[in-house]
């Protein structure tokens, strides 16, 4: 059984350096670092209080249905902006589409700090609450926002992307910690190959300046020593389309996807040793660690460039997690012929 | 004309409430027994719902076949290892055996992941005074945490930490599509074997929301039954007088493998995995699409992608929560699909005896349709005592039935309007 | 001291405004919540928790929903005759919309900003002691 060809169409970026992909690779040819101490909340307690932060982003542009907004946490929104640059580039028509999905990687939740607090501040006993994970239930029924679940559920990152575009394609959200958005990249576009969607939202998006992901870091000794790893955020979203369908509406071709590898190993080795690497280490540098929407903010900077030869895009994560895509320069002869 | 690789299922393994591995909740489930009761773990008393359906603690130390440290990261960790090395003992797979390197883990797990614990105690220093105090909330937070924060946050780590243990160095992907997401790591198994990504693949789910933040979260988008006077009648799917879900809790996971495969080394096959749909409402952030959209999307993709048609299905192992909104929809998104032929479509939801597994839901929910094919037995749904015009369906009331099964659906639907749907044909 | 109904007034409009985030020209009494102004499910979820913390009460769940229908129960008669009371009474709502005959699924539609403004104003002149 023949599988399909998967091009990518549309790019959408946010990081620290830019709300967008241009911003983003000025700031990077200018070589303008983006990394400071966290403004999001107070990190001094921590071994390295450095972040990357997105700022200047006004979300409400991007947003179909703005009301959906005090649903959407960080990661979310960028993930809905970035969705909507990649549409805007690639030229999508607009509209309810069954055959769009939408595949998103992102990585831990920051878990509502402020609301969390809030709602003790409302109960009888705070500080009971704080020894006690019943008084504190309690104390969350008696005074927390009952949509606090839904604006921390991971799979709502996916969810706002499909409602806000109306796209009725599959959907999930990958969380294979910093392979996530990678590893979610690997999926939408296979989900293109095997006839399952025509066009898929594929990228990662993510937060990690708050407290519970710095203790997480922090624990785990990687904001201690010369280099600690500087926690940052943002969104990286690419738009795949089924090549013949994107040929025939005229689309601009980026890349064809190649080959890919899900974890660790020696496939994931020899994707990496036979292409141009995607500037990982130079944004990271720069912006800070992105966590799942590193790799795919690399590879999406790659794709901006302009593909003179195959380009790896490489995600792995302390846990061993681990995900590989090669994408080829898009096959230009086809499309002359036609 | 290449011949198109098949997938079955040889191994399954879980802990769910009220059973000890999948023979004992099979028994139960065709005995009709709920495992709904009054909260036990902690003190639910002020709370509007006071009853779940607790899975039992996994017997002895976890994870005796993986043998490798899952402890001190939280009951998702501990029922997903037991589930595991159950559906690899079932299959035969011993761990790091020959078949490991090249299989792959697909997991789905819960947002009990994240450790809570620490980080209530440094909310309330955050509170503490008046106006919220970050820096006092972070300080306290540091301080307070507890070993393995990254792992807890993390259902990647939880993958790699199950693929190392077992050996598998195949391809590896965590996914948390809410309580979709049990369905969709099989069906992405499903889809990798296919494809010919991997011969072997352990896929499961994990989750539990049965904690007190868990419960008050819930209670508080009222989605939650509130029968506590009488539990085992609490989940009552399709029937008039449902009032909202039960939450449940556990894991279960399956080995499934490409067909050819499984026979060369003579194992067991419980049933065949013919396709795999999912799709999204795309509506609004809870409420469902009124005439299931996303649902009657992700069925018909199911059974496109089996080569198979509605007049082949015999069973319907539905989503079944028992909220009112709901399981009407799921009704009429089954009614679109099917048509007349749902007339003659057994249709029956676990959840009225377990409850709702949320993210684990869909993995058990397909462990319950494997078996039914093996059998050739659907199990009934519990509490079917008022009609519903609008859910006038077959959801087998009387107790467990013969059925000729040739085909089944599995259905999970998720908050956001995410849908997946699994098509299981006899083996 | 309890605030003024126009005060009350104000602050309800402001609160649904910022929830649906709608602009405040179309957030009028007669608005339907759901209707009007694209009210889901969970909307009126979190517009019942603004109200309590902007207001300092605890609003019972179904309290603030039933408004005009306590005692009603199911009855489609019940339901059909208290309809035609609300009717008089709000001469400025959009009854075109509403079903003759409505059933219980078709009350949330019927809940207008005014429905909500009259709730608080009841409760905050010292009407019906709020159970916690």
């Amino acid at each position: 059984m023949r599988e399909r060809r998967v091009v990518v169409t549309g790019l959408g970026l946010l990081t620290p350096l830019g709300t967008g992909l241009g911003a983003t690779r000025l700031a990077l040819a200018e070589g303008r670092c983006a990394i400071a101490p966290a403004t999001l909340f107070d990190a001094s307690p921590f071994a390295s209080p450095l972040a990357g932060e997105v700022r200047g982003l006004d979300p409400r542009a991007y947003f179909r249905v703005p009301k959906a907004l005090k649903l959407c946490d960080r990661r979310t929104r960028f993930a809905v902006c970035a969705a909507a640059m990649a549409l805007e580039d690639a030229g999508f028509p607009a509209g309810p589409c069954d055959g769009l999905g939408v595949s998103i990687g992102t990585s831990g939740s920051d878990l509502g700090a402020e609301e969390l607090s809030a709602a003790l501040a409302r109960s009888e006993d705070p500080a009971l609450s704080a020894r006690d994970t019943d008084a504190f239930g309690e104390a969350a029924l008696a005074g927390l926002n009952p949509l606090w679940l839904l604006v921390h559920l991971p799979n709502m990152t996916s969810a706002h992307v499909a409602i806000q575009r109306e796209a009725r394609g599959p959907n999930t959200t990958v969380m294979t910690g910093w392979a996530a958005g990678l590893s979610a990249i690997v999926e939408g576009a296979a989900w293109i190959a095997e006839g399952r969607a025509d066009a898929v939202l594929a990228g990662g998006a993510d937060s990690a300046v708050h407290p519970f992901a710095f203790a997480a870091l922090e624990q785990k000794g990687l904001l201690s020593g010369p280099s600690p790893l500087v926690p940052a955020e943002g969104a990286a979203v690419v738009l795949f389309e089924e090549r013949e369908a994107a040929l025939a509406r005229g689309a601009r071709l980026l890349g064809e996807v190649g080959a890919h590898a899900l974890s660790a190993g020696t496939r994931l080795a020899a994707l990496a040793a036979d292409a141009t690497p995607a500037p990982s280490r130079q944004l990271e540098r720069l912006a800070g660690n992105l966590l799942a929407a590193h790799a795919p903010a690399a590879l999406v900077l790659s794709l901006a460039e302009g593909l003179a030869g195959p380009v790896a895009a490489v995600a792995m994560g302390p846990a061993g997690e681990a995900s590989a895509l090669l994408v080829l320069p898009p096959d230009e002869a086809a499309r002359s012929a036609a | 004309m290449r011949t198109r690789r098949r997938v079955v299922v040889t191994g399954a393994g879980l802990v769910a409430p009220g059973a000890d591995g999948a023979a004992g909740l099979w028994e139960n489930l065709l005995a009709g027994r709920s495992a709904i009761g009054p909260i036990r773990r902690f003190d639910a008393s002020s709370y509007p719902t006071r009853i779940a359906a607790e899975a039992l603690a996994p017997a002895g130390a976890p994870a005796s076949v993986l043998g490798e440290e899952f402890g001190g990261r939280g009951r998702i960790w501990d029922f997903a290892a037991e589930a595991a090395s159950q559906a690899l003992s079932a299959a035969g797979l011993a761990p790091r055996g020959p078949w490991a390197a090249s299989a792959g883990l697909s997991l789905a797990t819960g947002m009990g992941t994240y450790g809570h614990a620490e980080v209530f105690g440094a909310a309330a220093a955050g509170a503490a005074r008046g106006g919220f105090d970050g820096k006092a909330f972070a300080e306290e937070l540091r301080l307070g945490l507890l070993p393995h924060a990254a792992d807890r946050q993390s259902p990647g780590a939880l993958a790699a930490h199950l693929a190392r243990a077992a050996g598998i160095g195949g391809p590896l992907l965590a996914s948390m599509t809410a309580c979709a997401g049990g369905t969709q790591a099989v069906g992405d198994a499903f889809r990798w074997i296919r494809r010919g990504e991997a011969d072997v693949v352990l896929a499961g789910a994990s989750d539990s929301e049965i904690y007190p933040m868990g419960l008050a979260s819930f209670c508080l988008l009222g989605a939650l039954s509130r029968r506590n006077d009488a539990p085992e009648r609490a989940s009552r799917p399709f029937d008039g007088a449902r009032d909202g879900f039960v939450l449940g809790e556990g894991a279960g996971f399956l080995v499934l493998e490409e067909r050819e495969h499984a026979r060369a080394r003579g194992a067991d096959v419980l049933a065949e995995v013919a396709g795999f749909g999912s799709a999204c409402d795309s509506y609004r952030v809870t409420d469902p699409h009124p005439e299931g959209l996303g649902a009657a999307l992700a069925m018909r993709r199911a059974l496109d992608d089996a080569g198979l048609s509605p007049d082949d299905v015999d069973y319907v192992n539905a989503h079944g929560t028992s909220t009112p909104g709901g399981d009407r929809v799921e009704v009429r998104a089954m009614k679109a699909v099917f048509g007349s032929r749902l007339d003659g479509v057994a249709v029956s939801s676990t959840k009225s005896m377990i409850g709702h597994l949320t993210v684990a839901a869909g993995a058990v929910e397909a462990i319950v349709t494997a078996l039914s094919l093996r059998d050739g037995r659907v199990h009934p749904t519990l509490n079917q005592e008022l009609r519903d015009p609008e859910c006038e369906i077959d959801t087998v009331p009387e107790g467990a039935r013969r059925v000729d099964l040739r085909a089944a659906l599995s259905n999970s639907f998720a908050f956001g309007g995410q849908t997946a749907c699994l098509a299981f044909v006899r083996a | 001291m309890n605030p003024s109904p126009s005060e009350i007034e104000s602050r309800v409009l402001s609160i649904v405004a910022d929830a649906l985030d709608q602009p405040a020209e179309r957030v009028t009494l007669d608005a339907s919540l759901v209707d009007d102004l694209g009210a889901e499910s969970i909307d009126f979820l979190d517009i019942v928790f603004r109200l309590e913390s902007d207001f300092g009460l605890k609003i019972p769940e179904e309290e603030i929903w039933q408004g005009s229908f306590d005692g009603v129960g199911d009855d489609p008669d019940a339901l059909a005759e208290r309809l035609a009371q609300l009717k008089v009474r709000r001469p400025g709502f959009r009854w075109d919309r509403v079903p003759d005959r409505p059933t219980r699924s078709d009350l949330p539609r019927l809940i207008t900003v005014g429905t909500v403004v009259e709730y608080l104003e009841k409760r905050l002149s010292g009407g019906a002691a709020s159970p916690e």
